[in-house]
């Protein structure tokens, strides 16, 4: 489970706790604002709150908003085996076939398989008998639109690992260059420009770069649209 | 020192208790949400929602932990609903001058990126298999705590958390993943 570790506990900053204790004690006092709030509030205010989180659930239902990992399933059920693997410019299909032609999933490789966006936000890929394995499961099909994006997110993501160097995984031992930060920052603000992702940030996380820590390693963040470089070693 | 039931019966009581359980929702929230400015203001709402709803707490061996866990993973499911109804409350909260994680700001970028790492594989677990393990594994609650924050039998508890490992297991083994080798 080395995967799932998770970071360990942390305080609230300095002062925050208390801070927080003292304003929840305050906006639980009964105040005549807050007893007259509820009556105020108008039916439209409703309607609109309702209309925008139909919106939202049209939105996250219809489109994947989560491209950076796919989840290839074993057999068309929520309750099937899943691999996690990352996208290829080939597309979510492709990569899932990938994971059977490798043997990883037990039975024969399915002839057809049928991509929906899970209710979480990532595409979800199942073996499919026809149409309508999305809706039997309650999912929406990935539209070719965003199948199409997919397929450029992974292309971007091929493109800067084949320049800055693919991070080491199960299956390589990843890659032996060693750009320095800024080195990195131009070959990835090069490649977001020129694929259509100018509107992504480039940031750094973890630890600071330094000479015990020199090279660039790369993490996409496509939720807030940044791509993180990382310090590490080779 | 006062009981947890005797500290929900009053305001000022519910200062306490988010005194005493504040850090172990926060932390919750965190894991959750991968974002800790994010956590903060779902701890409060946790406690605002607990507040609604303290006709209904289920105290157990003691102590109101596990129910506010179970309030917890309402609010982080419903999380942009729960934000826009206590907004009002948040946009009150008196801010302070000191700067946001001065003394640990690159552990806490750090913990993040880890955090999202996880979350991407987590999130496409169902739901209610995410909760059990975030309830079980990350927070370490009994199997009887996180029946008590989810409202379902034990025996559901340790089947969804029996399954959901076994899934992850699949996960880990096929799912050579940029993220775990770092």
């Amino acid at each position: 489970m080395n995967e799932l570790t998770v970071p360990r506990d942390r305080d609230f900053p300095a002062g925050r706790l208390e801070r927080r204790a003292r304003h929840l004690v305050s906006e639980l006092r009964p105040s005549r604002r807050r007893r007259l709030w509820p009556t105020l509030v108008p039916a439209i205010a409703i309607l609109l709150v309702g209309a925008t989180a139909f919106t939202a659930y049209r939105l996250t239902r219809d489109e994947p908003t989560v491209l950076e990992s796919i989840g290839c399933y074993d057999r068309a059920s929520l309750d099937a085996n899943v691999a996690v693997v990352s996208p290829g410019a080939g597309g979510p299909v492709a990569a899932c076939r990938r994971v059977w032609n490798q043997g990883a999933m037990e039975g024969p490789e399915p002839r057809r398989f049928a991509a929906c966006v899970l209710s979480t936000g990532p595409i979800g890929v199942f073996p499919s008998t026809g149409s309508g394995t999305c809706a039997a499961l309650g999912l929406a099909d990935v539209s070719s639109r965003a199948l199409a994006e997919a397929r450029r997110f992974a292309a971007l993501r091929e493109a800067i690992f084949a320049k800055v160097g693919a991070p080491p995984s199960g299956l390589s031992r990843g890659s032996s260059l060693c750009l320095s930060e800024q080195s990195a920052r131009r070959i990835v603000r090069q490649e977001l420009d020129g694929r259509g992702y100018s509107d992504w940030t480039i940031t750094t996380g973890g630890e600071p770069f330094s000479p015990e820590r020199p090279c660039a390693d790369v993490s996409f963040d496509g939720q807030e649209k940044a791509v993180v470089l990382l310090s590490g070693t080779r | 020192m006062e009981t947890d039931r005797e500290l929900l019966r009053t305001p000022d009581g519910f200062g306490t208790l988010f005194e005493r359980h504040g850090r172990a929702i926060y932390n919750y929230c965190f894991r959750r949400t991968a974002d800790w400015a994010a956590a903060e203001d779902l701890a409060s709402i946790v406690f605002l929602e607990a507040w609604r709803k303290r006709e209904s707490v289920q105290i157990h061996d003691e102590t109101a932990l596990p129910w506010l866990y179970g309030v917890a993973t309402n609010v982080v499911r419903n999380r942009a609903r729960s934000m826009r109804r206590h907004r009002a409350a948040l946009e009150r909260l008196p801010r302070g001058h000191e700067p946001d994680f001065a003394n640990d700001a690159a552990e806490r970028l750090d913990d993040a990126r880890r955090m999202r790492n996880v979350l991407e594989s987590f999130r496409l677990l169902p739901r209610r298999d995410q909760d059990v393990l975030a309830l079980c594994i990350w927070s370490e609650l009994s199997y009887e705590e996180a029946a008590v924050a989810l409202g379902v039998p034990v025996g559901t508890v340790r089947s969804r958390l029996a399954r959901a490992r076994s899934r992850l297991r699949d996960e880990i083994d096929l799912a050579p993943k940029e993220a775990r080798a770092r």
